[in-house]
């Protein structure tokens, strides 16, 4: 260790409060840069795992390769891993249930199978030799088959192949009778000619040849496989290597970034079909197309500006309030003969000391602090990253997939270079927050640093104070504002560091404010839990059925509905003039709107509910039962506020849409089919007559009708109208809200012609031919959902219409919830670094003072003067940083409002709450650090103070 | 023997009309072994002529020559070395590193050049400057007159051309301030060491063999007392 080390060292210790402040400094800031980081990786190493399990570790497929190819591509140098499917033949489902899925697809599989495919066994094993069998569970869910666990299955298995003979495989969706029917024109009707064997099946529009039988035993079943053809179910067997069969055939290459394009060659010369496993490339990276990772990445630059803004300004206060006393210690070793790299050498040597402490301490911090938040929030986190829409993914099955047991939980996993990267960010500003100030000393010779020429280079006027300052705050006043004045360096970066302070705190609050609410507005507002969909030809009812599923465990209320959209007209002069001002405005965005004529187009939203629902809604609006049970003219209540965006304001509005909505005359319209031509809504045509507008086949040119001839008009009677929509149905559709009775449908639609198809959907009897939707409310979601599974596959109904709401909101709550979470600790975080800041500019300042305090003691100011003298900075100091902190904090909270806030219903706010507990913060921790420092000085006897040549 | 040459140097503190010339195209020479002190009033560019004979500030225009080689013409790492090595310099304030004991501070000049330390040297001045037994205490730890010896020491340490001495004992009693006189002399006397001391003493100035009175950035006068 040489002399400097030694003085760096020994004044390191001396200064052993800024010492420490600029430790926990660096270590805040490392902590901040980790936590970020392994956040991000750890997300991502979760994603991936997630990933994995739901389509597995393979990079590209190829399907319907020959045995040939198969083996040919298998032992390709390029590829590092494979497994391939033998298919081993399809065999047609008796009775099937699901009319687009006849078929029973038998796999061959080898051992390595699971290590690039998932497979999650519900029951039972995997199957280990040729004659025994794994199912996919859909045979029982969808296809409602009866076999089970340890049944023997004698399976017959052939080949499909279309009507003109060609052989199909399981990529190929089933072809029914309608599909050709509407495909085809005369010339390309099926090829009848074509010579079918005796024993084929005719399948839809497809033939099925059974080949040979087999018998298996049923050992195992498992989810629906992300692999399961259109046509078919799964079933899994081992495989028997034929060379009559085609394969499908999975690989990992190591081709890292370039494994699109290397997929693509391998099996492009093969002639198969084939993909690429998008799920996991995006993930790593190797996709090819542009990061998937931006918005993570992005983020985390966002959040990493922010932070590396704090603490350079904490790190580099901290050094940079002490550059005079520097500039003097560097003078003197430089006037007895320290070269320049000596003294830079002795700099860098402190940054790095500083640093080998702080930084693995700050990592240490930043883990544990990001792995506690993860524990703490695991299971919002899987919700929320169970980022499927698909609503039969139940959040149950979701906590299934991450916990604990699937080894795919959110957990810690930080990325070693995310790691450096924090630590070089740090080590960095802590370099660069050393190296400014010294070079700044030992610019000056050697003589100018050791008197500190710059230091007391002041002019009277620059440090005149007004006659008013004095006569208000009296003579300690005044000498605090000449304080002031006088060193303007220490006091900027005094009141630059509460600046900072400030805007970090108030920028981070509105972030979050903001971002919370972003996310928060995306939240449904339904009040229902479950939906279950009747189809149409099911034989029960929906009374029924209502009836027998609110018997499931926990269901607290049902009701159920039918709706649906229909175009509409209504005469502009019954548009209220907010609705004519908006679609005026958005026109060039909603061209849909049809203005230039008497009427005006309405999209509504009609809403048939069931009875007793219906007359508890009347009651509530204290309306009489007999308008709206006429079967001769049934009338309906009408909610016309509606919420609508404006692209041009981007934000949304709500207004009545109507000017008197109980009296408005709406026509509903519907366009009967005409065949072969398409349809394209209504417009007007160059008389200003309303038409319907049609497209022949894929023409451009279209054919216009006016709309008395091309369809059916259906006026609709409205009974009342009101604000509040029934209760279940309190949704925000941005339409026309039409409410019915269930009952009263088919006399609604009573106008129906028979035996006339509509583009819209009504047939006639108009009952028979809607979906009715039923709906409940549960305590809990998942039993329920659980309960009435039981119950619909009990009655044979499909189990896939069941729907769980709750579970989808839920997701959404969490998401709330843990950013609420990131959110807290990321301002704590802050928090603690603008203290930090604060504390270590002050209390470093004050301490450089010393010797004038002492010299103000002696020549007689009394503590009491000295403490208003002291009050007085410290004002001086929280209104300067306000003064400048507070607009700028506006300034950026009103571009976080600008970035986040788009699009939602609230108007820009300023974070009131978090500015009060920034201006009271700035004042107690200026007051408190002053209060400190004073005391550490108090104790301090004067002429010690005053003889002390090294202040 | 010539060791320290000033030719026409020139200082100019400030620009237009608060320009200062605080030394006025002064030119003189010092031989080895001599005892020079410099006297003046207040403000008449004494300890600016100091500093630039030492190194530790530059001349607006003008050269000045140690031992033969041109100062102000080495790049700023030699003239770092240049202190290091040939000059020793005494100020009023000490100006000690406050963190370092009496034995770092003095050696301070060996250990930035990373030589050994002359552990004889050392000892000898230690006994010289009467600071046995306070080789470990901190500056704050002695009295003024103790720490100006701690500055004389380190001066000396590394056996420089010339020792450079601003009113060294401008902040000592004359107990203090004679004794300091006294190892000056003595070092002077013992070693041949050169030395050039500002002072207001009139009774220190007497002692030196020659005295140079500045006035107004001007010599006035320059007078070899004892040859």
């Amino acid at each position: 260790m040489n002399i400097f080390h030694k003085v760096t060292l020994k004044t390191l210790k001396e200064n052993r409060t800024r010492t420490l402040v600029t430790i926990i400094g660096i270590i805040l800031s490392t902590a901040m840069f980790t936590a970020v980081t392994t956040s991000i990786s750890s997300l991502r190493h979760c994603m991936i795992e997630y990933a994995k399990f739901n389509t597995g570790t393979w990079h590209g497929a190829g399907y319907d390769l020959s045995a040939d190819s198969n083996e040919k591509l298998r032992t390709d140098p390029q590829i590092t891993a494979s497994t391939s499917m033998e298919c081993l033949g399809f065999s047609l489902l008796e009775d099937f249930a699901n009319k687009y899925k006849p078929y029973l697809c038998v796999y061959g599989i080898s051992d390595n199978f699971t290590e690039l495919l998932p497979i999650h066994l519900t029951q039972g094993r995997m199957p280990q030799n040729s004659s025994e069998i794994l199912l996919s569970q859909t045979v029982q869910t969808n296809a409602c088959m009866d076999w089970k666990l340890n049944d023997s299955l004698t399976l017959e298995l052939g080949t499909r192949t279309d009507w003109m003979g060609n052989l199909l495989s399981n990529q190929n969706a089933f072809i029914t009778k309608d599909d050709l029917d509407s495909d085809h024109t005369d010339d390309s009707l099926p090829d009848t000619t074509t010579a079918l064997d005796s024993d084929a099946i005719s399948v839809g529009a497809e033939n099925f040849h059974p080949a040979e039988t087999r018998t298996y035993t049923i050992v195992g079943f498992f989810e629906r496989p992300f692999f399961e053809g259109s046509a078919s179910y799964t079933a899994l067997t081992a495989s028997e290597g034929s060379t009559d069969h085609t394969y499908d055939l999975y690989i990992q290459t190591n081709a890292k970034s370039k494994t699109d394009s290397t997929i693509n060659n391998l099996f492009d010369s093969q002639a198969g079909t084939w993909r690429l496993n998008y799920n996991l490339l995006r993930l790593y990276g190797y996709s090819g197309e542009s990061p998937y990772n931006t918005v993570l990445t992005n983020l985390g630059i966002i959040l990493g500006i922010i932070i590396t803004f704090g603490s350079i300004s904490l790190i580099y206060n901290a050094f940079s309030i002490s550059v005079s006393e520097r500039t003097r210690q560097f003078g003197l070793l430089s006037s007895i003969g320290a070269t320049k790299r000596q003294l830079t050498g002795s700099i860098l040597f402190e940054a790095f000391f500083l640093c080998i402490i702080a930084i693995p301490l700050g990592i240490l911090s930043g883990l544990a602090g990001i792995g506690i938040t993860f524990l703490s929030v695991q299971d919002m986190m899987a919700s929320v990253l169970g980022i499927t829409n698909s609503s039969s993914y139940t959040s149950a099955r979701i906590s299934m997939i991450l916990g604990p047991s699937k080894g795919t939980s959110l957990g810690l996993h930080p990325s070693l270079p995310a790691i450096a990267i924090a630590a070089a960010v740090s080590l960095l500003t802590v370099l660069i927050s050393a190296y400014i100030p010294a070079k700044r000393a030992s610019k000056k010779s050697a003589i100018d640093a050791i008197r500190q020429a710059n230091d007391i280079s002041i002019r009277p006027r620059k440090v005149k104070t007004s006659r008013l300052t004095q006569k208000l705050f009296g003579f300690e006043g005044m000498i605090a504002t000449k304080n002031y004045k006088r060193n303007r360096r220490k006091y900027r970066t005094t009141v630059i560091s509460l600046f900072l302070s400030i805007v970090l705190f108030i920028s981070a609050s509105s972030f979050c404010a903001y971002l919370t609410l972003s996310v928060g507005s995306v939240l449904g507002k339904n009040n229902y839990d479950l939906i279950y969909t009747i189809e149409p030809d099911t034989n029960s009812s929906a009374e029924e059925l209502i009836a027998e599923l609110s018997k499931a465990d926990s269901v607290t209320a049902s009701s159920y509905a039918i709706s649906e959209y229909f175009t509409t007209l209504i005469s502009t002069a019954n548009v209220s003039p907010e609705m004519q001002a908006y679609i005026q405005k958005e026109a060039a965005f909603y061209g849909g709107y049809l203005t230039d004529n008497d009427k005006t187009e309405f999209s509504i939203h009609v809403t048939f509910l069931a009875d007793r629902d219906f007359r508890a809604y009347l009651k509530q609006l204290n309306l009489p039962e007999e308008t709206f049970f006429n079967p001769e003219a049934p009338a309906a209540v009408i909610m016309d506020s509606i919420k609508l965006y404006s692209e041009t304001e981007k934000k949304y509005h709500r207004f009545h849409a109507l000017a008197d909505a109980s009296k408005t005359e709406i026509t509903l319209y519907l366009t009967r089919m005409r065949e072969n031509y398409s349809y394209n809504g209504i417009c007007t045509d160059e008389s200003g007559n309303i038409c319907s507008r049609f497209y022949l086949g894929d023409s451009d040119e279209p054919l216009l009708v006016p709309i008395e001839d091309s369809g059916l008009e259906i006026p609709l009677t409205i009974g009342a109208a009101a604000d509040q929509a029934p209760e279940f149905f309190s949704d925000e559709y941005g339409q026309l809200r039409l409410f019915y009775p269930y009952s009263m449908i088919d006399h609604v639609f009573s106008s129906l012609e028979p035996d006339v198809e509509y583009f819209e959907s009504p047939e006639y009897p108009a009952s028979e031919h809607y979906y009715t939707e039923l709906f409940f409310q549960c305590e809990d979601h998942n039993a329920a959902a659980a309960s009435m599974t039981k119950i619909l596959t009990e009655k044979g109904l499909a189990v896939s219409r069941l729907i769980d709401y709750a579970a989808s909101i839920e997701t959404e709550r969490a998401m709330i919830t843990v950013i609420n979470i990131f959110s807290f600790g990321f301002i704590t975080l802050i928090s603690l670094i603008a203290a930090a800041n604060v504390f270590n500019t002050i209390s470093t300042n004050l301490n450089l003072r010393r010797r004038e305090f002492a010299m103000l003691k002696s020549i007689g100011m009394t503590p009491r003067a000295f403490s208003k003298m002291m009050n007085f900075e410290c004002l001086l100091y929280g209104f300067k940083g306000l003064l400048y902190g507070l607009p700028v904090s506006f300034f950026i909270t009103w571009l976080i409002y600008r970035a986040i806030g788009n699009g939602l219903e609230t108007a820009f706010f300023i974070p009131w709450y978090s500015i009060a507990i920034a201006v009271g913060s700035v004042f107690l921790v200026v007051f408190a650090t002053m209060l400190y420092s004073m005391h550490k000085i108090h104790k301090e006897n004067t002429i010690d103070a005053l003889k002390n040549e090294n202040l | 023997m010539e060791i320290l040459k000033a030719e026409h140097v020139t200082k100019i503190y400030g620009t237009d009309q608060n320009q200062v010339k605080a030394l006025d195209d002064v030119s003189f020479t010092i031989n080895k072994g001599e005892f020079v002190a410099i006297i003046g009033p207040s403000g008449s560019g004494k300890s600016t002529l100091l500093h630039i004979l030492g190194g530790v500030d530059t001349p607006t225009s003008g050269k000045v020559y140690m031992e033969g080689t041109d100062v102000y013409a080495q790049n700023e790492n030699q003239l770092a070395i240049f202190r290091r090595r040939q000059v020793g310099l005494i100020y009023q304030f000490y100006n000690l590193i406050p963190v370092l004991n009496v034995t770092e501070n003095m050696t301070l000049p060996v250990l930035m050049d990373g030589r050994p330390i002359n552990q004889e040297r050392l000892e000898e001045l230690l006994h010289l400057l009467a600071l046995n037994g306070r080789e470990g205490h901190l500056p704050n730890q002695l009295s003024g007159g103790q720490q100006q010896r701690v500055s004389i020491g380190r001066a000396l340490m590394n056996a420089p051309a010339v020792v450079l001495a601003d009113e060294p004992t401008g902040n000592l009693d004359s107990k203090n301030s004679q004794e300091i006189v006294e190892l000056l002399k003595y070092s002077n006397e013992k070693y041949k060491q050169t030395l050039v001391v500002i002072t207001h003493d009139e009774n220190i100035a007497l002692q030196a063999n020659r005295i140079l009175a500045i006035e107004d950035g001007k010599i006035t006068r320059d007078e070899v007392i004892r040859p």
